[in-house]
């Protein structure tokens, strides 16, 4: 137990210590949110600068002023009860809470799903390719995921959104479901809504997979070589455990703990790589809105956006680490390889 | 090979599942389609989810499809055409101007529009600091549709700011009235502008031809407002604003036919593609704005003018304008500061050959350059003290088009033996006090034209500010204000002659002035004008019938959208200059005019003239809506069609559930066996 | 002297015979090495025997001449929206992407081996207070925190760019060092020569490091593709500061200013800089499927 409470005690702290070097950061950067909003809604609106400026200014209120360490100390005092502040461009004067609560699910739909599928899938491909270690069909896979994994999904999300969304037409190309969808769920069409939402899905959550898969496959692929490798597994092919079994117990689960911590991890990268394929399939969820929010100096969605996902990736870690101390007991006695 | 009959029994159950889902919910969504509906484009990121307070920041404002102005201004011609407003009269010897209001007006909630609602709007923009509070001191209501302007200073632009640019009526009194009344109290402006920006009311509330409905993640919707007063012209039930973040993902929404009307930068190449479609009209405007490189007068070289137009010479203004876009630019014939479309103003210069056309010229730009001191060793310029001349140069990152231009610029430079090195900070960095704001740069980018033909616009941000900050923070210190002019000989300042074409209503002093200007810019080269941007609006033609531009009125229609297209479409549908083409819908409409001609109704207009000035022109020309053509029979034909929505991208995602949940039925399998 | 050659043959023998040996025995690795080899070359003298890609030289959108019959190398790759010839522009870009990827692989690397190095080898407070470092940065979000950078960062300088890429690319390597370190340290050999009182930088560089060069020079790889994925995706934001030539920079322009994704006509402009990326990144990533068979001394005793 006192294990557990040292852990948490860590997560804390890194939040904490993390948090302050991203205020650190981010109050670096130059350029003042009035100046940027103005700047943009010249080059959006097709508006002259005055006018644009005339719209800009009335944020005057919310913008932070004092020394960065009072601006620091009452930012950290505030969040930690719960107040993340209030936006300035994205529905300028709304909670930054509310606007961060509205935009994870979708995030969380699209990241999960993605990671689920392509770890899934991976790992299942990556362990046929190693029992059919050194045939065709495992160097031609090989090959194949070789070249996925090194397409950058900005490159993917554009062929993607290019083929099915618009030449094709099979997929919606923006947003998270049709305001049509929206009736029908208020008339109690549950089923259509989520039919509408999962298709607006699919290309942001095929961008993921079609760049992810690869690696899982290829890390399984190596992890089970190695096991397959390993004395166990030849005697309990000796004692005559059915094959099955082996697959399952002995070979799946020893090859897959491996890639269990980068799981976890590529939870956070995929969180702040959301930015890219959000970007692209306009697709509103906690990339899309840091990346707004960066564009135009909002500090609060930006410290906001960044802190929590800063929390998601230190609560996923924790989780990962007690996961981990129960499936592998090498761990508890600290002799954990790679 | 028990691994392989495993996934096989995985892959059944997969498609077993995908099935039974697909007849579950993937029946063809069936959807009556009875309107008529436009697609344009509103936003460039998600439309904020409520901000329906037109003046809270990032409010959603759908232009004057949902909120009209006292007048509409039409870009070309300096006039204006009546909106709210009926009629004006300037009585400068009371110092008023009186607005006539339009009778038979209603807000989008059923209240009638009166002068009440003008005063809200006005009181609140006091409490704002907008600029056409520079120019009026006080407004009241004489009666329900009379408002009195108290003016402060009179200027040729107050008509421009009260009727147009500020002249637009958004707050309804029986909302905002509790605010605007606090402010005309003398309460704090701060304190009520921070409650104002607080209050969130229950919808937005216009007096457009559109009503909002509401607003999704991904789209703005509104539809037709019966009470409307020109409600016999508009023929179109619905407009439909999804937000698109890119130019790129723009045209994909064009080529699918999927965007009615809008405006995106463009390369040539997109659009032929483009007009390959049946459907696709293009109407390229003049979008009323260029590029210019702007000088720092705190390098000691660039001070001296003979190195500012040696740059000038050395740079082909072509090849600049092409990198930025070929067809999208066009390079500025006079590099004066002025647009194309202002170039009447100083017709007299131009034909007087006064004016230094700049061409390209690198043996002139030597010759400027050996003229003082520079020395040219190994095809490299050094300075009169012997070093290297080094310049740097700024654009903002993420602009593509202003950064090719400027790689363009110093590919020239690098070619005629100056060193540069270009950095392209992003932009809401280079529009900071860090980079061009705060005068950080030797060469940078700048918008010059400003976005108006009357020449004030452009030789206010030449001159005398940009970006509310004066050219002689931006620029340096350095930067002149007093120059002496050889045509004119005479030494002139400058920043007294832009206030003469802000507040003269005298044609002819303004006249003067622009022409001093003009010159002094074509001179001295404070900044060097490049290339005149262009506008391409795409129109769909199988939807609906839009007015032809090859015909000149009508291309005054198009060319309104230059700084608000969304004003310029709500301008042509309520003249019923846009009807859906009756082919497509299914609809009798009665069929505009092939010229559409804002025709000019002589109203009531007093200019009391006061000793010397002259008739303020342009001012007084007004027009009102004709009164022909009103059998307008806008059957709402039930055509009903069936769209399937649901298609293959639906079992595909279908696919995926299915997937899913064959993982987990084989993995429970797995587990049990 | 002799004794001297006889050093340099084992040399020779140690880092090019048995390498290229164990290369050629891997047909991935042998096309991996060869992708690389290529691209190091363009970099290296590539933009010396290549002309200097200037706009408006040529007409703009020449279709790619190789894919012409009878192919030709006048413009292998066509020319772009600007007239330059794309396959200069590649060439040019080359040294600023191999730049700015190998900076980021190499500091990621140093950095991960010593931080990971000492917290495993020194243990204690010292251990605690590195990896706490190492899991605050890396619970911040890469993209996102590189964003951020890019706007504070005021030059273009390849090797500046290379070592913000690295600034928490290192913490995943640090920590896999640091358990190997911590597993290693227990092992017979080490304990052996710790009882003989060896130095620590012996234990180190002798015994514990060739356990681990697979290992890291496996990660080095992913470092520099990585770095080459972010860089160019930064670039292709148009997020990161201009340089002159380079393949992410090529990206957002053929895709941002000239729309060359949306014709026929125009997409060689877009092509060329994916395929280079996508190239350099598979060669990378084959070579690193031989990198485990270098350094491992039983296939290199069986070898030699």
């Amino acid at each position: 137990m006192r294990w557990i409470y040292k852990r948490l005690i860590i997560a804390f702290l890194t939040i904490y210590f993390a948090m302050t070097f991203t205020f650190i950061v981010i109050k670096a950067m130059p350029g003042d949110p009035i100046q940027a909003l103005a700047q943009q809604f010249v080059r959006q609106y097709y508006m002259s600068y005055e006018e644009a400026l005339a719209m800009a200014r009335s944020v005057a209120p919310f913008v932070p002023n004092g020394s960065l360490l009072q601006q620091y100390v009452s930012y950290m005092a505030k969040f930690f009860r719960g107040d993340l502040g209030v936006s300035i461009s994205v529905s300028t004067g709304t909670p930054v809470t509310k606007i961060l609560a509205d935009a994870i699910p979708w995030t969380v739909l699209v990241v999960a799903t993605a990671l689920v599928i392509s770890f899934g899938l991976g790992t299942l491909i990556g362990m046929a390719m190693a029992y059919k270690h050194g045939s065709r069909l495992d160097s031609g896979l090989l090959i194949f995921f070789s070249i996925l994994r090194s397409m950058p999904e900005y490159i993917v999300a554009i062929i993607l959104l290019s083929i099915f969304g618009f030449q094709l037409g099979w997929f919606p190309v923006r947003g998270r479901y049709d305001y049509q969808a929206l009736e029908a769920l208020h008339q109690g069409h549950v089923l259509q809504f989520i039919a509408n939402v999962l298709w607006h899905a699919t290309l942001p959550i095929l961008a993921w997979v079609i760049t992810h898969i690869g690696g899982w496959a290829l890390g399984m692929r190596g992890s089970t070589i190695s096991v397959l490798g390993e004395d166990y597994i030849g005697y309990a092919k000796a004692r005559g455990i059915p094959e099955r079994r082996i697959i399952t117990r002995y070979v799946g689960r020893n090859a897959i703990l491996p890639l269990f911590t980068s799981f976890m991890l590529s939870i956070g990268f995929m969180f702040g790589g959301s930015i890219i394929i959000e970007y692209i399939f306009s697709y509103q969820g906690i990339g899309l809105i840091l990346y707004q929010a960066i564009e135009n100096r909002d500090w609060f969605l930006m410290l906001g956006a960044f802190n929590l996902i800063i929390i998601a990736v230190v609560i996923g870690a924790l989780l990962a680490d007690l996961l981990y101390g129960f499936l592998d007991p090498r761990v508890r006695r600290g002799a954990q390889t790679v | 090979m028990h691994l392989l009959s495993r996934y096989a029994s995985l892959v059944v159950i997969t498609l077993l599942v995908v099935a039974s889902l697909s007849a579950l919910f993937a029946v063809p969504v069936a959807r009556a389609q009875k309107k008529v509906v436009l697609y344009t484009h509103g936003w460039w990121q998600p439309p904020p989810q409520r901000r329906y307070n037109p003046f809270a920041p990032g409010a959603i404002i759908p232009g004057s499809l949902v909120y009209e102005r006292l007048a509409f201004w039409m870009k070309m011609t300096d006039e204006y055409v009546p909106e709210l407003a009926t009629s004006w009269e300037l009585k400068k010897d009371q110092g008023v101007v009186i607005v006539h209001l339009r009778k038979g007006v209603y807000w989008h909630d059923g209240q009638p529009f009166t002068c009440k609602d003008v005063w809200t709007t006005f009181m609140i923009y006091k409490a704002m600091n907008r600029p056409v509070w520079k120019y009026i001191s006080d407004v009241k209501c004489l009666d329900d549709y009379t408002v009195e302007f108290k003016v402060k200073k009179w200027a040729y632009l107050l008509l421009h700011y009260l009727l147009f640019r500020d002249g637009r009526i958004v707050g309804p009194y029986h909302i905002y009235g509790k605010f605007a009344e606090r402010i005309a109290k003398g309460e704090d402006p701060k304190t009520v502008l921070k409650d104002l920006i607080k209050f969130e009311p229950k919808t937005i509330i216009g007096t457009g031809p559109f009503r909002f409905v509401k607003i999704t993640p991904s789209e703005v919707i509104l539809e037709k407002f019966d009470k409307y007063w020109a409600a016999d012209k508009v023929m179109i039930d619905e407009i439909v604003m999804p937000y698109i973040t890119s130019n790129q993902v723009g045209w994909d929404y064009y080529r699918a036919g999927k965007l009615d009307y809008d405006v995106f930068m463009m390369p040539p190449e997109v659009m032929n593609e483009l007009l390959k479609k049946p459907f696709a009209m293009i109407v390229k405007i003049y979008d009323l704005s260029g590029f210019a490189l702007v000088f720092n007068f705190n390098n000691k070289w660039l001070q001296k003018r003979e190195v500012r137009m040696a740059i000038a010479y050395a740079i082909d203004r072509k090849k600049v304008a092409d990198a930025a876009g070929a067809g999208l630019f066009d390079p500025v014939e006079y590099p004066t500061g002025l647009l194309k479309l202002s170039s009447d103003w100083i017709s007299d210069l131009i034909s007087a050959g006064v004016l230094n056309k700049y061409e390209y010229n690198p043996t002139k730009a030597a010759q400027l350059l050996e003229s003082v001191g520079f020395t040219k060793k190994d095809g490299k310029w050094y300075t009169p003290d012997g070093k290297p001349f080094k310049l740097t140069l700024i654009a903002p990152g993420g602009w593509t088009d202003w950064v090719s231009a400027m790689q363009e610029v110093a590919n020239e430079l690098k070619a005629f033996g100056i060193e540069v090195e270009l950095r392209t900070p992003e932009s809401p960095s280079y529009w900071s006090d860090q980079w061009y704001l705060g005068g950080h740069y030797d060469i940078a980018i700048d918008f010059f034209g400003a976005w108006m033909i009357y020449p004030w616009a452009a030789f206010e941000r030449m001159w005398v500010e940009v970006n509310n900050r004066p050219r002689t923070v931006v620029q340096g210190a350095n930067f002149p204000t007093e120059l002496y002019l050889p045509y004119f000989k005479e030494k002139v300042d400058v920043k007294k002659l832009v206030e003469v074409l802000a507040t003269s209503f005298d044609r002819k002093a303004q006249r003067e002035a622009a022409m001093k200007l003009a010159y002094a810019a074509n001179y001295y080269l404070p900044e060097y004008p490049i290339a005149e941007k262009r506008l391409v609006i795409f129109a769909n033609k199988e939807h609906f019938i839009w007015p032809d531009p090859s015909i000149k009125p009508n291309y005054m229609l198009w060319q309104n959208a230059a700084g608000g297209h969304l004003d310029a479409l709500a301008f042509m549908i309520r003249i019923g200059a846009v009807v859906p083409n009756p082919k497509y819908w299914g609809v009798t409409v009665t069929m505009p005019p092939k010229t559409i001609t804002v025709p000019k109704v002589t109203t009531t207009v007093k200019t009391v003239v006061q000793t010397k000035t002259a008739p303020g022109t342009a001012s007084t020309v007004t027009v009102t809506k004709t009164t022909t053509t009103t059998s307008v029979s806008v059957s709402t034909v039930t055509t009903t069609k069936t769209v399937t929505k649901t298609g293959w991208g639906a079992v595909a995602a279908l696919f995926i559930i299915g997937l899913l949940i064959g993982i987990g039925i084989g993995y429970v399998l797995k587990r049990g066996s | 002297m002799s004794y001297r050659r006889q050093t340099l043959r084992y040399l020779i023998h140690d880092w090019v015979i048995v390498p290229g040996k164990i290369i050629l025995r891997n047909k991935k690795a042998l096309v991996g090495f060869i992708i690389v080899l290529g691209y190091i070359v363009m970099a290296a003298i590539g933009p010396e025997v290549t002309p200097y890609p200037q706009t408006y030289k040529y007409p703009r959108y020449i279709k790619p001449t190789l894919l012409k019959w009878p192919p030709s190398l006048e413009h292998p790759l066509g020319t772009d929206y600007f007239g330059a010839d794309i396959w200069d522009e590649i060439v040019w870009g080359s040294r600023t992407v191999l730049i700015i990827a190998f900076t980021a692989g190499i500091i990621t690397t140093l950095i991960g081996i010593s931080v990971g190095m000492i917290a495993g080898f020194v243990g204690g407070r010292l251990d605690a207070v590195l990896m706490g470092i190492t899991d605050i940065l890396m619970t911040i979000p890469g993209l996102p925190l590189l964003i951020v950078l890019a706007t504070i960062i005021r030059t273009s300088s390849p090797f500046v760019i290379g070592l913000m890429l690295s600034i928490n690319a290192w913490t995943g390597l640090a920590r896999s060092i640091r358990s190997a370190v911590l597993a290693l340290k227990h092992t017979e050999f080490v304990e052996a020569a710790q009882a003989l009182g060896l130095p620590m930088w012996h234990i180190v560089f002798r015994e514990i490091m060739p356990n681990l060069m697979s290992f890291i020079a496996v990660n080095f790889i992913f470092a520099t593709i990585g770095a080459i994925y972010g860089s160019v995706g930064l670039y292709f934001l148009g997020i990161l500061p201009f340089t002159a030539f380079n393949w992410g920079i090529m990206l957002n322009m053929a895709y941002a200013q000239a729309g060359a994704h949306q014709s026929l006509e125009t997409i060689h402009y877009i092509l060329a800089p994916i395929g280079a990326i996508v190239g350099l990144q598979l060669g990378l990533l084959l070579f690193s499927y031989a990198v485990d068979e270098l350094f491992n001394p039983r296939i290199r005793t069986e070898i030699s």
